[in-house]
């Protein structure tokens, strides 16, 4: 563990001064993490507008508010905008935030490639949404891409120049994401402290280096797919058309070769921010450390080997099938595993519940659920009957939403005090917690029986049978959104408000780990002098047996 | 910070850049190979 004395002697900031020196030249990781997180919680907030106008539409049956075609560029766009915009870069800013902390490095290994990695992001997403913003604000233009976030041709190739406006801004996402990848890898590996072996590491930090290889490798399949997609479009090849000799399906392999694994980029760094928060809160080490390492490295295995379960329905040979069908069932293993571990690492434990314990409970049952369909989902015959509806739309949203996002709530609260040094509103986090729940099960809920009875996704109208549950739905949609300016004023409001109380540099009682040995704010420089571990004040406690 | 800490620390960063180009160049290689294999077969 850390010698206190290195804390206070690291506690000079030498910040830059103004804001271009601070912000657009960062190299800090703390800065660069800070600026993710930001970014990402603007596109969150973008992203749901968009939804609220899809719950709007679907609220009644018959068309109210917008065109269908302006309802499919919503329904492609809030995809693309949350997917990419909003969760992926959340993590990674936890990951800026907090990997060097947990491992006592000073920095990421490579800053300015991270200052790099960062800042291509607003402008990928310029590009990206500047179509939209064109049509919208201007009313010039046919607006954003309209063929969903999967880009399947040859309906994503019927767009207008919005196709190359996304295939550019998907590259430029895609670099962002390689370099921030190949950065957390080189600073994993290279940056640790002296004795904080691999095995010794936090699950999150774990978590992250897996993700990392996840990202590097698939990254450059979905750059591939899209290039093709852009030679199809304005180049005149036939890659993905059959007229040339080409073959659309072949574009749905290749996208979900990428598409499954970026699920678990969405979701492994959530399954390690739990297993830093449950041990802290249960007052307990973490049960299961390496089961949880290895089950998070066979989730990412697994992940390269299931891609055609997106794709059932477009026929494959009944071999395919079984394979692709055994293998997505066999995921259900690993994540087990780590569900079991979680459960006993609570067993028996002094338990407290803070927002961050509340959240990371909330993901633990939620997930859960979210998982449960997906194994329904994995079923040859029931997903000819499910692909496509609304129970898919449920699936993801239990999973992203109250897996992903919650993961990502719990988080900020969680490491809030310890980078604003302030503790953040505790009666008001549970007032998100608890509002964010009900309306969240009210929203997606629902949609598991609009799917069973046939309702199908991406559609703007609806048949009246559908009218009842949509009404709820879209209740529960507006009550989510709007809890989610809680959240939005809790971090502003730690940020900001000076009253509030000091965090200590512990934060939480029970917590364990480099990251609490630090002061509260962290110092703008921290572990400049590499920390002496003791195996026994880990996260994870004695960990070789 | 002693100049100890600040060669051990530089050695960190000079084996931190190395991983990164051998990453980066596996992940260069693997692909390109596809790619080649896909000129070459076409």
């Amino acid at each position: 563990m850390a010698h206190d004395a290195t804390a206070h002697h690291d506690d000079h900031d030498h910040k830059p001064h103004g804001f271009v020196n601070r912000w657009l030249y960062a190299t800090n990781h703390k800065d660069i993490g800070t600026m993710y997180l930001v970014f990402s919680l603007v596109m969150f907030f973008l992203g749901g507008l968009m939804a609220m106008v899809i719950r709007g539409e679907l609220m009644y049956p018959g068309l109210q508010l917008v065109e269908p075609e302006f309802f499919n560029q919503m329904t492609t766009m809030h995809a693309l905008v949350m997917i990419f915009g909003a969760v992926m870069p959340a993590f990674v800013g936890l990951a800026n935030w907090m990997v060097p902390l947990m491992i006592g490095a000073p920095d990421m290994a490579l800053p300015r490639m991270n200052n790099w990695s960062f800042w291509i992001m607003p402008f990928a997403f310029t590009l990206l949404l500047l179509p939209l913003g064109m049509k919208v604000f201007f009313g010039i233009g046919a607006g954003g891409p309209a063929g969903g976030w999967t880009l399947y041709p040859p309906l994503s190739l019927q767009g207008g120049d919005s196709v190359a406006f996304t295939i550019f801004a998907v590259h430029m996402m895609g670099i962002s994401s390689i370099m921030g990848a190949i950065n957390i890898i080189a600073t994993i590996l290279n940056m640790r402290a002296p004795g904080m072996d691999l095995l010794n590491m936090p699950v999150f930090v774990w978590s992250w280096l897996i993700t990392a290889f996840l990202l590097i490798a698939v990254m450059p399949v979905l750059a591939g797919a899209v290039t093709m997609l852009l030679t199809d479009k304005f180049f005149g090849t036939t890659f993905f058309s059959a007229t040339g000799g080409g073959d659309p399906v072949m574009f749905q392999h290749i996208f979900w070769f990428f598409g499954h694994p970026e699920v678990y980029i969405m979701i492994l760094p959530a399954f390690g921010i739990v297993s830093e928060i449950i041990p802290t809160f249960s007052r307990k080490p973490l049960f299961g450390y390496k089961a949880m390492v290895y089950a998070v490295a066979s989730i990412a295995f697994l992940s390269f080997i299931v891609w055609a379960h997106h794709m059932f329905t477009v026929g494959m040979p009944l071999g395919g099938e079984l394979f692709f069908m055994y293998a997505t069932m066999l995921i259900a293993v690993p994540t087990g595993i780590k569900v079991f571990n979680w459960v006993f690492t609570m067993w028996k434990g002094s338990m407290t519940f803070e927002t961050p314990m509340l959240f990371a409970l909330g993901f633990v049952i939620l997930f859960t659920i979210g998982g449960f369909s997906g194994l329904m989902l994995a079923i040859v015959p029931a997903d000819f009957q499910y692909h496509d509806t609304y129970f898919v739309v449920a699936h993801f949203h239990y999973v992203l939403v109250t897996g992903a996002v919650f993961s990502i709530m719990a988080a900020t609260y969680y490491w809030l005090p310890k980078w604003t040094g302030r503790m953040y509103n505790e009666s008001l986090g549970k007032w998100h917690f608890w509002l964010s729940t009900i309306f969240v099960n009210l929203l997606f809920f629902p949609q598991h029986f609009l799917g069973l009875a046939g309702m199908p996704r991406r559609i703007p109208d609806y048949n009246v049978a559908f009218a009842d549950w949509n009404w709820v739905s879209s209740v529960g949609g507006f009550g989510f959104g709007l809890s989610q300016l809680i959240f939005a004023y809790i971090v502003w409001d730690c940020a900001r408000n000076k009253s509030l109380a000091k965090a200590t540099d512990q934060v939480w009682e029970g917590a364990r780990g480099l990251e609490w040995t630090v002061s509260s704010p962290a110092p703008y420089h921290s572990f400049v002098t590499p920390p002496v571990i003791d195996d026994s004040k880990l996260a994870h406690g004695d960990v070789t047996h | 910070m002693t100049s100890t800490d600040l060669r051990e620390l530089d050695a960190r960063r000079a084996a931190a850049k190395r991983t990164a180009w051998i990453v980066a160049g596996v992940v260069f290689a693997i692909y390109g190979m596809f790619w080649l294999s896909g000129i070459l077969g076409a």
